[in-house]
């Protein structure tokens, strides 16, 4: 499988501690990257980092043979970033959330029709405003805003921390579909059940990736975080 | 575009929350500032300081000196006087009724005119002791002044008409000069002239009111509003910096959101004050004679505060993260900005080093520019002062956001 991206040394630091040590990662196209590793270990600094919103030290973050850090519209292009609270307008409905990410009424109406809001069910609360949403709707819009533009790198922080079952089967199943159209999923999470979705494991501890490959065992699992 | 568009959405539809909650706080200013007015234009006499006079009833100067003391320029504006004797002024003073009494020793006048020098006793309680009982002392001090400084030319006309053999019915004729001194020379005597501090030199009551309830109006009305723009959290600012939308462009949007705000309440309040004032025929003494396009006119300049207002009121939403703590913030900001400001008294009250502190801050400065559009005053550089707090606060707030954002 060709790789599609490439992540090159990347360390960050906040006073004398280290978060992330020269971390290094190539993801291939149409895969999922679990990242795991203990509350603080700098999972979401990680993300954040390769999302643009926060300053690395050092680093590259290639995809195919450019580095995105160097160009930020391309970086807007490519990568959709799903943060781990609630990226929504509270005080507007589903729609009005929408409208801010979509280009026009007729997109939304197609991808509720056929495409990812339909496959998210983002339908089912279209009028809703956001401050009446459960977690759950909460989630699916923020992911339904997050791939708007249609970006090949989804980033995703706890994509399904405190959502029930059906909402996470959900999101696993556009995960599945977002994969399969070639995209690239990088995800933090600590939930056991999004870990099928997630073609490998990796470990952050004292700023360092390690890849693990998961046996089944939890316990052996939670032992290496 | 379109997250500003989003912006103004979402405070349009808190709008009719947001005026409701700014109207009745800002109608129950506007109420006490109303009763204050009419207080002071209707029921001055209730401002006086009552003083008792003591002395012989029967005696035609003690008479005519509580009628020149009741006419006098000097003291009709801040004095009631009333003649009693001294059993009811003691008790009137106990019950607190007078602020204190003047003893007159019975022949007063002819003893100072005789070179005697008796003297007049003020009497006051340790519990009047004030700006009143002050007044009085002033009060006692000038007459016994004017009394004492008139012997000299009562002497030199006595020893000008026996000079001159005018001796019959000499004692008669100083009489009546000291009837007429008191009667036609001391009333016209004007000491001093009744001010307001403040806003009397430039504006009257009503105008002054009118200002410091437009301001509070808007200070208040940021208490009410800043909870939509206060981000428990920057998920969405971090999800808009990925798209390229960062924290100058959202600052922006939100910050011109929040004038659109501002805007329709200013729009609203303009309405609701010309149609209340209009129906309840209170007039401010400034705007009279300027009709329905005079008033817009200084409604329309007097929106300078909307940009100002709106940056201040934004400025500190950005600062906290939790509802509680943002309207903690802005009240007590609002609070200490429109007591600095002369909202609530009139700044000559203040301390010269607190009055030149208010000078400077946003809300002293939005406080002297209104008061000048009412008087129809240069505004100088007022607006560009005001403005490079807007660039100030808004700046700041761009800055706040950008760190928060990268952390």
């Amino acid at each position: 499988m060709e790789t599609m991206i490439q992540i090159r040394n990347l360390s960050k630091h906040y006073g004398r501690r280290k978060i992330l040590a020269g971390i290094s990662l190539d993801v291939p196209a149409g895969s999922c990257i679990g990242i795991l590793g203990e509350n603080g270990c700098g999972k979401s600094t990680m993300l954040s980092i390769l999302a643009g919103t926060l300053q690395r030290d050092t680093g590259e973050f290639l995809y195919g043979e450019e580095d995105l850090f160097q160009n930020r519209r391309r970086h807007a292009r490519a990568v959709g970033y799903v943060p781990q609270g609630t990226p929504l307008l509270e005080e507007l409905t589903a729609l009005d959330n929408l409208r801010l990410w979509y280009k026009n009424r007729k997109q939304i109406e197609e991808e509720l029709e056929n495409g990812v809001l339909g496959m998210l069910g983002i339908q089912d609360f279209l009028k809703v405003p956001v401050s009446r949403m459960s977690g759950g709707m909460k989630k699916r819009l923020s992911i339904g805003c997050a791939v708007a533009h249609r970006p090949q790198i989804l980033l995703m922080d706890e994509p399904s921390a405190a959502l029930d079952l059906i909402c996470k089967e959900r999101i696993a199943s556009y995960l599945m579909e977002f994969k399969r159209q070639g995209g690239i999923v990088l995800l933090t999470t600590h939930d056991i059940q999004e870990i099928p979705v997630c073609d490998s494991l990796y470990i952050l501890k004292k700023g360092k990736l390690n890849f693990y490959e998961y046996d089944g065992n939890y316990h052996h699992l939670v032992g290496n975080l | 575009m379109r997250y500003f568009l989003l912006q103004i959405k979402k405070v349009c539809k808190a709008l009719p929350f947001l005026l409701i909650t700014t109207l009745v706080l800002t109608g129950i200013l506007g109420l006490l500032a109303l009763a204050q007015t009419r207080e002071a234009q209707a029921d001055e006499g209730r401002q006086k300081i009552r003083l008792g006079i003591v002395g012989d009833a029967e005696d035609e100067f003690v008479k005519n000196g509580i009628s020149l003391l009741q006419e006098m320029d000097s003291s009709r504006f801040t004095c009631t006087i009333e003649q009693m004797t001294e059993t009811e002024a003691r008790q009137e003073l106990e019950r607190q009724e007078i602020n204190g009494y003047l003893i007159i020793p019975d022949d007063f006048v002819r003893s100072v005119m005789s070179g005697e020098n008796d003297k007049v006793t003020f009497v006051t309680g340790t519990a009047q002791y004030g700006l009143g009982t002050m007044l009085a002392r002033e009060l006692a001090d000038a007459v016994s002044t004017l009394l004492t400084e008139t012997q000299s030319g009562i002497y030199a006309f006595i020893r000008f008409a026996r000079q001159e053999g005018e001796t019959d019915s000499l004692d008669e004729q100083i009489l009546q000069m000291n009837f007429r001194y008191f009667d036609v020379v001391l009333p016209r005597a004007n000491i001093y002239e009744v001010d307001t501090p403040d806003s009397a030199s430039f504006l009257s009551v009503q105008g002054y009111y009118f200002c410091s309830v437009l301001l509070l109006f808007f200070l208040f009305s940021g208490t009410a509003s800043c909870y939509l723009f206060i981000r428990r959290e920057d998920s969405l600012g971090r999800m808009l910096a990925v798209q390229g939308r960062g924290a100058l462009g959202q600052s922006l949007a939100e910050y011109g959101a929040y004038c659109v705000l501002t805007g329709l309440s200013y729009l609203a309040l303009s309405v609701i004050l010309l149609s209340v004032s209009a129906a309840a025929g209170i007039t401010i003494p400034e705007l009279e004679g300027n009709g329905p396009a005079g008033h817009m006119k200084v409604l329309l300049a007097m929106a300078l505060l909307i940009p100002v207002v709106s940056a201040l009121q934004y400025f500190l939403s950005q600062l906290v993260h939790s509802l509680a703590s943002g309207v903690l913030l802005s009240f007590c900001c609002v609070a200490a900005l429109g007591y600095l400001s002369g909202c609530f008294y009139p700044l000559s009250f203040f301390p010269p080093s607190i009055q030149k502190i208010s000078a400077w801050t946003p809300a002293g400065l939005l406080m002297e520019y209104l008061q000048r559009i009412l008087t129809g005053d240069s505004v100088g550089m007022l607006p560009v002062l005001l403005m490079l707090w807007v660039l100030l606060f808004v700046g700041v707030s761009v800055g706040v956001k950008k760190f928060r954002l990268a952390h």
